[in-house]
């Protein structure tokens, strides 16, 4: 028996490469995944744990003002502290021989103030074992101080310019060029302690000094020695108690909230993906090992004929496939734990976390490598199950003599009373009877329902598609047709999985389209102006403010509107929200989409000192129009009626709105984190050269309009690619599952091809007929596709107020149908040609062999 | 009568790895236009081989076959399939009908693959199933049928393109003796009459004995070639 099975594999090594190939495919999908999730994980968790750095409580001013450190010198800490860190941070670009970085300047006392006047060397940050220790956390000799034209690379910033110690690193900074010798590069593990993006570091004084900022810091950093929560939190309510009233401390925490959310969606995305392939992985190996039994059922009748019981010859195929499985377990292994290495960068460059060294999850792999074999064997039953009740005799048969799968209609109306379900969840959801994370389940119930249902529309359609060709022109199709009908199930199957990427791609796609096109209209409305200047926030009023007087006192035709922004970080119910603060000027246009509230209402009502909730926000707590809710900032708590809902897409929705002077009763509202301002299209040169001269003085920051808006637009790009990415894989996913249906399809009609051969079919005829079967498939995938399509963009529009709190407008894409219906026909075309050559090459001698 | 089909010092040999095996040894035939021959010869002997290589199923070693005067060994894969549509009719043991399509269908399918317009090819399949007396069998599939119903099928399939030769191979091998018997009539009343030329492989001598001519066949060759006088030919009915 053994070498009866040996030699059929040595004689057919497609079949065994093919067979291999899918288990290959499927194991390595799987330890792919795994492996990169496993070393992203232990990436970020390490990024996570270090960017907490050495433990540190930071001075800030509680308006997100500079301030002077001198505050803070002569008075002793409360507490023993390791060292004290004085900040300045300011935007730059730096230069290599090779690279360009924009990066962060960070200023930090590290110089020997003994060779300036200007500096006190008794102020306690300055001191010398204050710098020692500031040093020693960097990697810096002791007593080595760090130079005027001296700088610390962060690792990060160090390979982004490609440059080593002692190399020279040009700082773009104010127009000015300052060449800076690369003293030392600290790791990024250490550099966290300090800053989190790629930066260079430079003495306190001498940023100060380029930057026209003396005696100006950001924050203090306070490296302390506990680092348990309750001792840091005792330190913090210490020093906060000692600062005057607009300084404010707070324990050094890591947030990456966001980054984690991106890289736990981005482990979802890839999850989802990894089951997709291997579904298809499994359905191409359960076509391959029908194939392998069905091409063989002779000589397993012929045993049978000759003694063999249907055990033995169980038995022998079971340990055949168990042993192609562990080859494949261990290709897939090896291939997997590469690929892992490659995925694991695209997770981690969504997240500042750098990779560690790459390890290999064995505990986790070991297993798996047993389950392949295993699974295998569970298809092969599965596939041997299904022709457990022929007897030897029959098996002498040509295959397509026994009888044709009927549709399996408990399977149908299985499926019916399934889409019922989910419809019912899904009004139920709508209508807010049950919480909106239903949706999703009920969704893909949706779409499994109407995979289980989808012969009863394909069937009429191959019988209309019949009736159109009742003159008999096309013969190819009619024979097409038969095949197709006559293996209901399998044409189904890879049909449903075209279906499934065409919902995919309009669905998705629609909804996506909806929601950019809503993105858009937010930030063209929030982001209305032509010239946005950015700055740190002062504590000059609006009337003394020199940069709104300079505008201000330019022709009203010149500068149309200013709107001074300032952003607040608040609490709503324990959610960290950003409070919008806007000037509202007459002649803008409404920074927000507004919702059950005219715009007359909205600014009447936010004057009078009401607010506006983010829609999502408003979903998220359960607040209508009229409620009131209690915002606590600052550690007060105010309260506040809800004048209505707005759409905004800053801090992921969870936002409020409200005018600035009738904030300024409540909170001191002064300067500006953004001033947006509108010119005369003409005179956008001027404006900004007037600004220019401010520049320096009140470290603000010029950005054309057009430029902040293209940011965002690059940001949505990259949103698109990756969806797009995502819809071009489930086609490639569907075209695998078309080749494997085509090819099981050619060889169930290997002995009527050749016939057709034999009694005068050409090769060309018989390539068209078989490329027609997968045409017709790519025609029921496409117009079941389309359908489904529709339903989910309908589903997702339908069921969008519920989840987000508002429904975007509904941009019909027309294009979008065309091109998935045409990139399905163009897939099914491709997964078509092999078999079809591999058809037309039929010796017509084959049907002759089936004659006893 | 001219003659339709010619094979000069016709050879065939099979090889499988350093094995070899020659199954036609240096035939020379010739069959002329409106012919009946059967060959005849146990298990093994290359009847089957012979009938394969004049219908161009095969291609031989050694030696020649002429359809027509046209040298088969000449003809691209295309053009021999072209021939096999338009001047051959094949009869198998089993008829190889498709399974899928009905009787009517099946008689279609040579004159389908050759453009024929469809009006006439339902035509000319009523007519060959007519002829066969299948009609009122024509929207049956192979399955619902008899083997004898399925032969005649297969045999009206064969007719349909108005071949100038048919070549069965043991057409009546799998069925019973009454079938066969009705076979055989039909071949004799359809085929001859339409003047084709009918070559039919069998390894039953009183099968054999229904031709004008019989050609007996051992270990590749001829061994001897009978031809077979109107008052000797027997009958289909009749059995030794």
């Amino acid at each position: 028996m053994r070498q009866i099975f040996v030699r059929h594999w040595l004689e057919r090594p497609g079949r065994f490469f093919l067979i291999l190939l899918g288990l290959t495919t499927a194991t390595a999908a799987i330890v792919t995944v795994l492996c990169a999730s496993f070393n992203a994980r232990n990436s970020f968790a390490q990024f996570d744990r270090l960017a907490s750095g050495l433990p540190a409580i930071d001075i800030t001013h509680n308006q997100g003002a500079r301030f002077d450190p001198n505050i803070i010198a002569d008075e002793p800490l409360p507490f023993p502290a390791l060292a004290t860190a004085p900040m300045l941070f300011r935007g730059s670009i730096a230069r290599s021989e090779t690279e360009r970085l924009r990066c962060l300047l960070l200023g930090v006392p590290l110089a020997d103030p003994s060779d300036t006047e200007e500096i006190s060397a008794t102020v306690s940050y300055w001191s010398q074992s204050n710098r020692e220790k500031l040093g020693a956390f960097l990697g810096l000799r002791s007593s080595v101080s760090l130079g005027r034209e001296e700088c610390i690379l962060s690792e990060s910033a160090a390979r982004s310019l490609n440059i080593a110690e002692a190399g020279e690193v040009h700082i773009l900074f104010r127009r000015s060029i300052r060449k800076l010798v690369v003293r030392h590069i600290v790791p990024n593990e250490i550099w966290q302690s300090f800053a989190l993006e790629p930066s260079i570091i430079v003495d306190l004084y001498t940023l100060q000094k380029w930057a026209n900022l003396k005696d100006q810091v950001d924050r203090i950093r306070i490296f302390v020695g506990a680092n348990d929560e309750k001792t840091m939190e005792k330190r913090r309510e210490k020093l906060s108690a000692s600062l005057v009233d607009d300084l404010v401390a707070n324990v050094r925490t890591s947030s990456f909230g966001s980054a984690s959310n991106v890289f736990r969606s981005a482990e979802l995305g890839l999850g989802f993906a990894t089951v997709l392939a291997g579904a298809m992985s499994i359905y191409i190996l359960l076509n391959s090992i029908r194939m392998n039994l069905l091409e063989r059922r002779q000589h397993f009748a012929i045993l049978r004929c000759i003694g063999a019981t249907p055990t033995q010859i169980f038995v022998a195929i079971l340990i055949e496939i168990a042993a192609i499985a562990s080859l494949a377990s261990i290709l897939g292994l090896a291939l997997g734990i590469a690929l892992g290495r490659l995925l694991q960068n695209v997770l981690l460059a969504m997240t500042p976390a750098d990779s560690v060294a790459y390890a290999v999850p064995w505990s986790t792999l070991i297993p798996l490598a047993a389950i392949v074999p295993l699974f295998s064997i569970v298809i092969t039953c599965v596939a041997n199950w299904e022709q457990r009740n022929i007897s030897p005799l029959e098996n002498f048969q040509e295959p397509n003599q026994i009888l044709a799968e009927g549709l399996r209609m408990r399977w149908i109306g299985l499926g019916i009373g399934l889409w019922g379900i989910s419809l019912i969840a899904l009004i139920a959801v709508r209508n807010e009877i049950i919480p909106f994370y239903w949706a999703i389940p009920a969704g893909l119930l949706t779409l499994i329902a109407y995979l289980m249902f989808l012969p009863i529309g394909w069937v009429p359609l191959l019988f209309a598609i019949a009736f159109l060709n009742k003159d008999g022109r096309w013969f190819s199709i009619d024979l097409a047709r038969y095949q197709l009908t006559r293996r209901a199930e399998r044409t189904s199957l890879s049909a449903g999985f075209l279906v499934i990427a065409l919902c995919g791609a309009i669905g998705l796609g629609q909804a996506l389209l909806s929601n950019i096109s809503e993105l858009r209209r937010w930030y063209e409305l929030a982001f209305a102006g032509d010239i946005f200047l950015v700055s740190r926030p002062t504590q000059v009023s609006d009337s003394e403010d020199p940069i709104r007087a300079t505008l201000l006192s330019l022709d009203p035709e010149t500068v149309q509107w200013l709107d001074s922004i300032r952003f607040f970080d608040m609490e709503i119910e324990g959610i960290a929200v950003s409070a919008i603060v806007r000037e509202f000027p007459e002649a803008s246009p409404f920074p927000g989409v507004l919702r059950g509230i005219t715009q007359a209402e909205a600014l009447s009502e936010l004057r009078a000192g009401k607010i506006l909730l983010n829609a999502i926000l408003a979903k998220r707590l359960g607040k209508r129009t009229r409620d009131r809710i209690l915002l606590q900032y600052m550690g007060q708590v105010s309260e506040f009626e809800v004048a209505g809902t707005f759409v905004d897409f800053k801090n992921g929705g969870m936002s409020i709105l409200t005018e600035r002077r009738a904030m300024q009763s409540r909170w001191v509202v002064t300067g500006f984190d953004l001033l947006a301002i509108r010119c005369s299209p003409d005179k956008i040169t001027d404006v900004t050269r007037s600004i220019q001269s401010l520049e320096a003085a009140n470290s603000i920051q010029i950005i054309p309009g057009n430029d902040l808006r293209s940011s965002i637009d690059s940001s949505i790009s990259s949103v698109i690619l990756g969806i797009t990415l995502v819809v071009i894989s489930s086609f490639a996913i569907g075209g695998l599952g078309i080749a494997s249906t085509m090819a099981m399809n050619v060889t169930e009609q290997t002995k009527d091809f050749s016939l057709l051969r034999l009694i005068g079919m050409s090769q060309r005829q018989v390539l068209i007929c078989v490329m027609a079967q997968g045409l017709l498939l790519g025609i029921i995938g496409s117009v079941f596709g389309w359908i489904g399509g529709v339903t989910t963009a309908w589903i997702i529009h339908a069921c969008s107020e519920v989840i987000l709190g508002y429904t975007p407008r509904f941009e019909s894409a027309w294009h979008l149908p065309g091109l998935s219906i045409a990139g399905a026909i163009f897939v099914v075309i491709i997964a078509s040609l092999i078999p079809a050559f591999r058809a037309a090459q039929v010796d017509p001698k084959k049907s002759l062999q089936y004659e006893i | 009568m001219s003659t339709i089909i010619k094979a000069t010092e016709l050879s065939k040999i099979y090889s499988s790895g350093s094995a070899s095996y020659q199954a036609l040894r240096g035939i020379d035939l010739e069959i002329e236009r409106g012919e009946f021959v059967s060959i005849m010869g146990p298990s093994g002997c290359g009847k089957s081989t012979l009938l394969y290589l004049l219908g161009g199923i095969e291609k031989a070693t050694a030696g020649h076959v002429f359809f027509e005067s046209i040298d088969l060994a000449n003809l691209s894969e295309a053009n021999l399939t072209e021939l096999r549509r338009r001047k051959i009719g094949f009869v198998f043991q089993k008829g190889l009908l498709l399974p899928m399509l009905t009787a009517r269908e099946n008689v279609c399918v040579p004159l389908r693959l050759d453009r024929v317009k469809h009006s006439d090819c339902l035509r000319r399949a009523d007519e060959a199933l007519e002829a066969v007396g299948m009609s009122h069998r024509s929207h049956h599939r192979p399955g619902e049928m008899s083997g004898g119903e399925a032969q005649r099928v297969a045999i009206a399939r064969a007719i349909v393109t108005n071949p100038a030769v048919v070549l069965a191979d043991e057409p009546t091998g799998a069925l019973d003796s009454v079938n066969s018997e009705h076979i055989i009539e039909l071949f004799q009343a359809v085929v001859k009459n339409r003047g084709q030329t009918l070559v039919m492989v069998t390894h039953d001598h009183d099968i054999a004995q229904t031709a004008n001519r019989m050609i007996r066949m051992r270990d590749g060759a001829i061994i001897e070639t009978v031809e077979i006088s109107p008052t000797e030919r027997k009958p289909a009915h009749v059995k030794s």
